[in-house]
């Protein structure tokens, strides 16, 4: 049996009334003043979606109690003790990284294109030109088109950042991370306000005329639990 | 090396860090995903290559220096190549999308 | 590739967090997740080429500051 990791929190032992992944036991691994709440797992059993979704709503519990940081999903070790010891090698880096998401949350938005840029006109073909050219000439506008793109996904997330006003540290973001996506960001909040930054953030989502605008949370912080 | 090259290979080493975020330290999988899986990568990698490629072809046309036999052979040659490596994807079982590093495996979740 | 919809948008986002954020803990297994391609072997090999390349001109994105 190995132990399939979900969050880490501060010792002691935080009360929790829930089962791990499948209903199966919950264990809590202490070295210091950290510990690890997994689940016992077999290895050869493969992890599926429905895990995945289970886990998360496991660390949203863990999460409303204590400080936490989430780990990420398919995390396992062989044993408690292994466990332990991986926790005590970087004890420092993770009691930072607890505090610095204690009594936060995570919010998410996601601004998607609302129009397809291979829609834009199609110029017919011109006549007596090859096909080589003709290729040219549509790789031309295509990468035109991505280099616009990108250049108006950075412009959105100049203007996210000022309309939310945070610190930078606070804030994470990526562009262009699919065909569909402009923006991907998420900016941690203190889990009290996290109702009303939320409303804020849809509102400024809202408020673009290329993109609409979609907004999560407030979720366990995942994106700035690293430790480096 | 021009400056569009390098903003290139950050491009690069972002999706390749990325990527590397994604790895697990084992991988515990059956033969056949894993042949699937390096092919995936290998044609990632010259997927990123060739429209890397394409983009030098594209400023070299706008640069206005070439004939347009030179143009027409450059797009014809790119044309190929593009079709050669789609081929060899799909000899893999690939879709050519799946050789994007930008979206990387989630597009199996949705 | 199809449109995303605001509900496909917001599972792509969770599925990318549970799999890609969190803490990453040293030492450990990962065991494998069904329906996700987690197979790229050798990526370290790559990251180093691109290093070494960039190292060579003068650091990331050619010595000149570049917005992210």
């Amino acid at each position: 049996m190995t132990l399939l990791a979900h969050a880490i929190a501060p010792a002691p032992r935080p009360s929790l009334d829930a089962e791990g992944l499948r209903g199966r036991q919950l264990n809590w691994s202490e070295a210091g003043d950290i510990g690890l709440w997994s689940t016992d797992w077999d290895p050869a059993e493969k992890l599926d979606r429905g895990d995945a979704l289970e886990h998360h709503r496991l660390v949203e519990r863990i999460c409303a109690a204590q400080p936490c940081l989430p780990v990420r999903f398919g995390t396992a070790f062989a044993t408690d003790d292994a466990a332990r010891a991986s926790l005590e090698s970087r004890a420092q880096a993770l009691r930072a990284a607890l505090d610095r998401v204690a009594g936060k949350s995570e919010l998410a938005v996601t601004l998607l294109w609302t129009n397809n840029p291979g829609g834009a006109a199609r110029r017919p073909p011109d006549e007596g030109v090859g096909p080589g050219r003709r290729f040219m000439e549509e790789r031309r506008a295509r990468y035109l088109a991505r280099d616009t793109r990108r250049a108006r996904a950075v412009e959105l997330v100049e203007c996210l950042i000022a309309g939310l006003s945070v610190e930078r540290a606070l804030v994470w973001h990526d562009i262009c991370t699919g065909e569909s996506v402009a923006v991907s960001l998420a900016v941690l909040v203190p889990s009290e306000r996290a109702a009303a930054r939320k409303t804020e953030l849809e509102r400024l989502a809202s408020g673009f005329d290329d993109v609409t605008g979609v907004v999560n949370g407030p979720w366990p912080p995942y994106s700035f639990a690293r430790v480096d | 090396m021009s400056q569009e090259l390098a903003d290139e290979l950050t491009e690069l080493r972002r999706e390749v860090e990325r990527l590397r975020g994604i790895l697990p330290e084992r991988v515990d999988v059956d033969p056949d995903e894993v042949e699937q899986g390096l092919a995936r990568l290998v044609l990632a990698l010259v997927e990123f290559l060739r429209q890397l490629l394409e983009r030098q072809a594209v400023r070299r046309m706008e640069g206005g220096t070439l004939s347009d036999e030179e143009v027409e052979r450059m797009g014809l040659a790119l044309m190929r190549l593009e079709q050669k490596v789609h081929e060899m994807a799909r000899g893999f079982g690939l879709d050519p999308s799946d050789l994007n590093l930008g979206l990387g495996p989630l597009g199996n979740l949705i | 590739m199809r449109e995303l919809t605001p509900a496909d948008a917001s599972l792509l986002e969770l599925v990318d967090r549970l799999l890609h954020k969190g803490v990453v803990l040293a030492g450990e297994a990962t065991i494998s997740v069904a329906g996700v391609d987690l197979i790229y072997l050798g990526l370290n090999v790559v990251l180093a080429a691109v290093e070494t390349l960039e190292s060579r001109n003068g650091g990331p994105g050619g010595g000149s500051p570049r917005r992210s």
